[in-house]
C-alpha cells in the first residue's frame, strides 16, 4: 500500500466526532493555558520590583534625554520610571515611541535609593569628595553616606551580583516595613494584618464549625429537617462574600459593637472604640463567612469514617462522648485540617467583605504589640487584598506603584495556591487511609 | 477503696462527662446554625423600614407668660409672633435648658422681617419708619445675646414701604433678598466679606434687578442658587427672571389649593406645593430647553379632611396641617406621603411651619422637629422610571448622593438589577460553553490518570483570590483590549478552525486510536492547536488591522458605527468573571457527566453508535440536570462577584445592553456605598434591601440547583 492510499484511508476515517472532541479539549487547554498565562503575567509584571533590570537612557526628538527603567511597554508607547526629577515631581514618564530617536544602554549608569528622595538614576561625578550624583547636567544631589540605601550599576551586573540584588528586594518587599505612607516599601503590614486577622478567624470558626458539623451528622436526628438544614448551610457557602460583609457591619459594628462601647467604654464616647469598624469584627465576619467551608469539609470527614467503626466503639461500652473524643475526632483530624485550610485560604483572598468592616488603606500601627495585651482588637488592619485593591484602583500614583501592586498579587497567589494545594494533598491523604481501614 | 465504688464514680464521671458533651455540641451546634438563620433575619429586619417606617417627631414645650398669635417661625429657636393684648409684635426666643420662653417686643416699629438660617444666618428687617437693616444672626433680638438692639451689618432708607421682604441664602456666604413694592420688585445680593476677625463682619450689597413688577404675581422665592427668580400667583401663573435681567419666562402649572403656596426645597431647583385637585405636585426647574420651565416631577393624592391651616417646608420634603392636628407630609426623596395626627394639648391653636411645626397655644408653644425620616418608600420609586430635577427627562437613575448635599437622591434599583444581570450574562456567555465543553472531554474523552492531574488543576481556579483576577482585568487587560480587539475576534474564530483542522491532522498521523480509550497526548495536541490558532489570529489581525483600520477598531467602532467603547467593559467582565465562574460550572458538570454509568455509554457504542452519538443522544441528556445545575450555580457566583465588576467596570449605574460598555452591579454598589452610609437612613436602608435580594437570589438559585442534582443522583441510582 502506498504512502498516499494510506493517508486517504486514514482521512476517510475522520468524522465529524473527532472535532468534537478537539473543540471540548479546546477548551479544557485554553483555561490550563489561561492559567499558567495569569501567573506569567503576574510573574512579568512584578519583574521590576524584584529583578534589577537594566537602566536605558533614550534620545527624543527634541534633543532631550531620559533615562530610567520600563514599568510598562505596549506597541505604541512606553512608560519609564525616570526616578527623582529636578523640574517634575512625577517619577513615571509616559511617552509615545515616535518621540523617541535612539536608545543606548550606558554602562556607567548608576541607581541610587535615596533616603529621602527615593530612585535616582545618574552618573557618578569623578573626583568629588563626598559623592556626587549627577542625574542631568543642571540637576546634581551630593550623596552624604547614610543617605544612601543603596545603590549599584544596573548595566554591569554579573548573574551572582543581580541574585543578590533579587534576593535583597524579596526580603525587602516582604519584611520592610514603612512607617510613612501605604505606596513606599513592602507589603510587611498587610501581610502582618492579613495574618493576625486570619488566625483570630480560626480561634473562632475552627470549634464553632467542627462543633456544629458534629451535631449535624451525629447527634441531631436524621430527618427531614437536619437534611433541609444540610442543603442550607452548604448553599450558605454560595452566598455572596459582600453580603456577609453587610451583616458584619449591621451587626457586629453597629449592633454588638456600639453595645460594648455604652457598656464599657462610654467615657471615651461618642468616638467609637468598638462601635466602628475593626480587628475582631473583620475576623468575626470572616469566620461567619468560611463557617461553611470548615462544617463541609469536616461533615465530609465524618462521612467517610467508617460506621463499623463507631459501632464497635459503642459495642465495647464506650459512651458517645469517649467515642467522640478518643475514635473520631482524632480520625477526621486530616478532614478537619482540610478545613482550616481552605478556610484560611478563603479568608486570605477575600475582599470585600473586609472594606465594610475594617480594613484601611493605611494602618500606621500594626495589630499586634510588644505589650499587653498584645492584640488590638479594635485597631483597623491592613490586608494583602485589599492592599492591591487600594494601590491599584484609588491610589494617585498608579503607573509608579504598578510593579509594586503585581507583585503583592503574586504574593497572595502564592500563598494561596500553596494552601490549596496542601489542602488537595491532604484530602488525599485522607483517602488512603480510609481505604486502608476499610478493606 | 473497693472495686464497687471505682467503678461507680466512674460511671458517674462518664456519664458526666457524657452529659456535659452533648449539651455542648446540642447547643453549641444550633448556635452555630441559628447565627447562620440569623443572616437572613437581619436583612429581612433591616429592609423592613422601607416599608413600615414613620417619621419620628420630636415634642419639646416652652409655656409662654402672654397671649400671642400670628407666629412666623425665623429659626429653630425663634418665632416671631404678635402679643394679643398690647398687639405688638416681638420675638418668642427657646433656649434648650430653659423651660419658659423669652419674650422680646421688638416694638412696633417693626414692619416686616425674615431670616435667612443656616451656619451664620442672617435676619432682614424692614422698620415702620421705612429703615431696611440687616442684622447679624438668628438671635438678634434675643436678650440673652444683647440688651439693646444691635447694630445693623447694612441699612438703608426707602421711599415707600415693601408689601413683602424675604431674604434667602443661596451659597456659602451668599444671601439674596427680594423687597416687592407695589410698582417695583427689588433684587439684591448680600455677599459676605471674608475679614480675619469673625466679630467685624462686612457685607457688601449689590442691586441685581429692579424692575416694575406686575401686580398679578403676589409671591416668590430664588431658584437655582440665585440664578432665577420665580414669582407666582394662586391661580398657577408664574414668572421665571434671570439675574441678569435679560430673560424673562412666563407660564402656567396647576392652579394652587387656596390657603397653601409653592415650598422651596433644600436643593433649589425644587419646589412643592398642593394643587387643587388637593394632589401633591412636585416640581423642579428644567433647564435642558431653550427656555427655563417649571416641569412636573410627581404628583400623589393628598387626603385631608380638616381645615388647611398652614403649609410650609419640614425637614427635607413639605407638610401641612390641619386643624386637628393631622399633619401630611410629602417627602420629595422618596416620593412618598404621609400622615400623623399630632397629639394636641389644647383647643385653641395657632401652627406655623418652617423647618419644623410650631404650635402655639394660649399659654405655652409646642415644637416637633423631625427626628427621623421615614424610611417608607413607595415600590414605583424603588424600581421605577422617574422624572428628577435638572433632567431633562425621566429615568431610571441610582445616584445615592445628590450632586449638591442638599439635591434629593435618586434611588431606582431597576440600572443595578440591570448591571447585575448584564454581568452575569456576559459570564455565562462565556464560561458556561466552556466549562461543559471542558467538563465533557475531562469526564469523557480523558484517561484516567490524565484526568487525575487535569481536574484539581482547573479547580484550582475557583480558589483563586477575585482580587487578583479583578487587577489583571482593570490594569492589564482592559487597556490591552482596547488595543487588540480585532485580534480577539480572529482567534474567536480561528481557534475552533485550528482545532478541527488538528482533529484532522491527528487522523493521518499514523497510529490506530480507539475512541474510549485516548492518551494524554491529544491533550498536547489541542494546545497546540489552540497555540496556532491564537498566532494565526495575530498574524492575521495585525495585517488587517493595519490595512483596513489603520487607527484601531476601536475608534473605527466609534467613528463608522457610532458604537461607543469603554475600556473597562462587558467583554473584559465577561472574560474574567468566567474564569473565576469556570470551575463553579466544570467540577459539578464533570461530575454529573462522570456519575453517568458506564454500561449506558457502552451498550450504545456496542450498538455501533458513534462516540458523539452516543455522548449526544445518552450521556448528554442523562446528565443534563447536573448540567443546569451547573449553570446555575455559576449563574448564581456571577451575581454575588464583587471584586472583579468592581475593579474591571467603570461602575456607571447605565441600562445599556452592549458589549462595549460596563455597568454597576449590586454588589458593587453595596462594596462602594456601604462603608460611607450613615446607619438607619433611607440609603442605608435601601442598601440593605440590596443585600437582601442578593442574598435570596443566590440562596434559591443555589437551593434549586441542590434539589435538581438530588433528583439527578436519585435517578442514576435507579439506572
Amino acid at each position: 500500500m502506498s504512502f498516499h492510499t494510506r493517508l486517504k484511508r486514514r482521512a476517510q476515517r475522520w468524522r465529524s466526532d473527532d472535532a468534537i472532541m478537539f473543540l471540548c479539549g479546546g477548551a479544557v487547554a485554553l483555561c490550563l493555558l489561561a492559567l499558567a498565562a495569569l501567573f506569567a503575567l503576574l510573574v512579568d509584571q512584578s519583574r521590576l520590583q524584584f529583578w534589577p533590570e537594566p537602566v536605558y537612557q533614550w534620545e527624543t526628538q527634541d534633543g532631550t534625554r531620559i533615562t530610567g527603567q520600563i514599568i510598562e511597554e505596549s506597541p505604541s508607547s512606553l512608560v519609564i520610571s525616570v526616578g527623582h526629577q529636578a523640574s517634575d515631581p512625577n517619577s513615571v514618564r509616559r511617552v509615545t515611541r515616535s518621540e523617541l530617536v535612539a536608545r543606548s544602554r550606558p554602562i556607567d549608569i548608576v541607581r541610587v535609593e535615596h533616603d529621602v528622595l527615593g530612585i535616582l538614576y545618574g552618573v557618578w561625578i569623578e573626583s568629588a569628595e563626598p559623592a556626587i550624583l549627577s542625574v542631568t547636567p543642571e540637576f546634581k544631589v551630593p550623596m552624604q553616606g547614610d543617605a544612601i540605601v543603596r545603590w549599584y550599576f544596573p548595566n554591569q551586573l554579573t548573574i551572582i551580583q543581580s541574585l543578590q540584588i533579587f534576593a535583597d528586594n524579596i526580603a525587602n518587599f516582604l519584611f520592610f516595613a514603612s512607617p510613612d505612607s501605604p505606596s513606599d516599601a513592602g507589603v510587611f503590614p498587610a501581610l502582618v494584618g492579613t495574618v493576625v486577622m486570619v488566625l483570630l478567624m480560626t480561634v473562632f470558626v475552627m470549634p464553632l464549625g467542627v462543633l456544629a458539623a458534629i451535631y449535624l451528622h451525629e447527634y441531631a436526628a436524621q430527618g427531614r429537617l437536619t437534611s433541609w438544614i444540610r442543603v442550607a448551610v452548604h448553599n450558605l457557602a454560595a452566598i455572596p462574600s459582600v453580603v456577609y460583609g453587610v451583616f458584619g457591619l449591621g451587626v457586629f459594628v453597629y449592633g454588638l459593637g456600639s453595645e460594648i462601647d455604652s457598656a464599657m467604654y462610654s467615657d471615651s464616647l461618642p468616638s467609637p472604640t468598638f462601635g466602628e469598624p475593626g480587628l475582631l469584627w473583620a475576623s468575626l465576619t470572616l469566620a461567619l463567612l468560611t463557617l461553611p467551608v470548615v462544617i463541609v469539609a469536616t461533615e465530609e470527614g465524618l462521612a467517610r469514617v467508617p460506621r463499623s467503626i463507631i459501632e464497635a466503639s459503642y459495642a465495647l461500652g464506650a459512651t458517645r462522648a469517649e467515642t467522640l473524643f478518643r475514635l473520631i475526632l482524632p480520625l477526621i483530624g486530616p478532614a478537619m485540617m482540610t478545613g482550616l485550610i481552605l478556610a484560611i485560604a478563603r479568608a486570605a483572598g477575600e475582599v470585600a467583605p473586609l472594606m465594610l468592616v475594617g480594613v484601611v488603606e493605611f494602618a500606621p500601627d500594626l495589630p499586634i504589640t510588644t505589650d499587653y495585651p498584645f492584640l488590638r482588637l479594635d485597631q483597623k488592619f491592613m490586608h494583602l487584598g485589599y492592599h492591591i485593591y487600594d494601590l491599584g484602583f484609588q491610589s494617585i500614583d498608579m503607573e509608579a506603584t504598578r510593579p509594586r501592586v503585581f507583585a503583592t498579587a503574586l504574593l497572595l497567589f502564592v500563598i494561596v495556591m500553596v494552601l490549596n494545594t496542601l489542602a488537595v494533598l491532604l484530602r488525599n491523604r485522607l483517602d488512603r487511609k480510609y481505604r486502608h481501614l476499610l478493606e | 477503696m473497693n472495686t464497687q465504688t471505682r467503678v461507680k464514680r466512674s460511671r458517674l464521671r462518664r456519664s458526666a462527662l457524657e452529659r456535659t458533651v452533648t449539651l455542648a455540641v446540642v447547643t453549641g451546634g444550633s448556635l452555630v446554625l441559628l447565627a447562620i438563620a440569623s443572616i437572613f433575619l437581619f436583612l429581612v429586619w433591616q429592609s423592613a423600614p422601607l416599608w413600615l417606617d414613620k417619621t419620628d417627631l420630636q415634642r419639646t414645650q416652652y409655656h409662654t407668660n402672654a397671649r400671642f398669635e400670628a407666629p412666623t417661625t425665623l429659626s429653630d429657636r425663634q418665632l416671631l409672633v404678635r402679643e394679643t393684648k398690647a398687639q405688638r409684635t416681638g420675638i418668642l426666643t427657646f433656649s434648650p435648658t430653659e423651660s419658659v420662653a423669652t419674650w422680646r417686643p421688638l416694638g412696633n416699629e417693626v414692619a416686616l422681617i425674615s431670616t435667612a438660617a443656616g451656619d451664620s444666618a442672617i435676619t432682614l428687617v424692614v422698620h415702620e419708619d421705612c429703615t431696611i437693616s440687616l442684622y447679624e444672626g438668628v438671635d438678634w433680638g434675643a436678650p440673652a445675646v444683647s440688651k439693646e438692639t444691635p447694630s445693623p451689618l447694612w441699612r438703608t432708607v426707602c421711599d415707600e414701604l415693601p408689601m413683602t421682604a424675604k431674604i434667602e441664602r443661596v451659597a456659602e456666604g451668599r444671601y439674596q433678598m427680594v423687597l416687592r413694592y407695589a410698582n417695583e420688585l427689588h433684587w439684591l445680593e448680600a455677599v459676605r466679606k471674608q475679614t480675619p476677625l469673625r466679630s467685624s463682619l462686612e457685607i457688601s450689597i449689590q442691586p441685581l434687578l429692579v424692575v416694575a413688577s406686575k401686580s398679578n404675581y403676589d409671591q416668590h422665592t430664588i431658584l437655582a442658587e440665585g440664578r432665577w427668580l420665580l414669582e407666582w400667583h394662586q391661580q398657577g401663573a408664574y414668572a421665571l427672571r434671570s439675574a441678569d435681567g435679560n430673560h424673562i419666562v412666563e407660564g402656567q402649572i396647576d392652579p394652587l389649593l387656596p390657603d397653601t403656596q409653592l415650598v422651596r426645597l433644600g436643593s433649589s431647583y425644587g419646589l412643592v406645593g398642593i394643587s387643587e385637585q388637593s394632589q401633591w405636585v412636585y416640581y423642579g426647574l428644567d433647564q435642558h430647553g431653550a427656555e427655563p420651565a417649571l416641569a412636573l416631577l410627581d404628583k400623589q393624592k393628598l387626603a385631608f379632611n380638616g381645615q388647611i391651616m398652614a403649609m410650609g417646608a419640614v425637614g427635607r420634603g413639605a407638610a401641612v396641617i390641619e386643624n386637628s392636628g393631622m399633619v401630611s407630609f410629602y417627602d420629595p426623596y422618596t416620593r412618598g406621603t404621609e400622615r400623623i395626627q399630632l397629639e394636641l394639648t389644647a383647643e385653641h391653636r395657632q401652627f406655623a411651619l418652617h423647618g419644623m411645626i410650631t404650635v402655639l397655644y394660649d399659654d405655652s408653644v409646642e415644637l416637633w422637629r423631625v427626628e427621623n425620616h421615614s424610611a417608607n418608600i413607595p415600590l414605583l420609586s424603588l424600581f421605577g422610571e422617574l422624572a428628577y430635577e435638572s433632567y431633562a427627562e425621566s429615568s431610571f437613575t441610582w445616584q445615592s448622593t445628590g450632586i449638591s448635599p442638599l439635591s434629593p437622591p435618586k434611588f431606582s434599583i431597576t440600572p443595578l438589577l440591570y448591571g447585575t444581570f448584564k454581568a452575569a450574562f456576559y459570564t455565562l456567555l462565556f464560561a458556561a460553553p466552556m466549562a461543559i465543553a471542558a467538563a465533557v472531554f475531562t469526564a469523557y474523552f480523558m484517561t484516567a490518570s490524565v484526568r487525575a492531574a487535569v481536574k484539581p488543576s482547573l479547580e484550582l481556579l475557583a480558589a483563586l483570590p477575585t482580587v487578583i483576577l479583578g487587577l489583571v482585568a482593570g490594569l492589564w487587560l482592559a487597556p490591552w483590549l482596547e488595543h487588540h480587539l480585532l485580534h480577539v475576534a480572529f482567534a474567536i474564530v480561528l481557534i475552533p478552525v485550528c482545532l478541527v483542522a488538528m482533529s484532522f491532522i491527528w487522523r493521518l498521523s499514523p497510529g490506530g486510536y480507539s475512541e474510549s480509550q485516548l492518551s494524554g497526548s491529544e491533550l498536547i495536541l489541542t494546545m497546540l492547536a489552540v497555540g496556532g490558532g491564537i498566532w494565526l489570529a495575530w498574524l492575521i489581525g495585525s495585517y488587517v488591522e493595519s490595512s483596513v483600520f489603520p487607527a484601531g477598531l476601536v475608534s473605527a467602532l466609534s467613528e463608522r458605527w457610532g458604537i461607543s467603547y469603554e475600556q473597562r467593559n462587558s467583554i473584559v467582565v465577561g472574560v474574567m468573571m468566567g474564569l473565576a465562574v469556570f470551575p463553579t460550572i466544570y467540577t459539578i458538570a464533570e461530575d454529573a457527566l462522570f456519575a453517568v454509568p458506564s454500561h449506558l455509554r457502552e451498550g450504545a457504542l456496542a450498538m455501533g453508535a458513534t462516540e458523539w452519538q452516543t455522548a449526544r443522544s445518552i450521556v448528554l441528556p442523562t446528565a443534563a440536570p447536573g448540567i443546569l445545575s451547573a449553570v446555575m450555580m455559576g449563574l448564581a457566583r456571577a451575581i454575588g462577584e464583587t471584586m472583579i465588576v468592581l475593579m474591571a467596570t467603570g461602575n456607571t449605574p447605565i441600562i445599556d445592553g452592549l458589549m462595549t460598555t460596563g455597568m454597576r452591579t449590586i454588589s458593587a454598589t453595596l462594596a462602594i456605598e456601604m462603608p460611607e452610609v450613615v446607619p438607619n437612613t433611607l440609603h442605608f436602608h435601601v442598601l440593605i434591601f440590596l443585600a437582601l435580594q442578593l442574598f435570596v437570589f443566590t440562596f434559591l438559585i443555589n437551593t434549586l440547583a441542590d434539589v435538581v442534582r438530588r433528583r439527578l443522583r436519585q435517578r442514576l441510582e435507579h439506572l
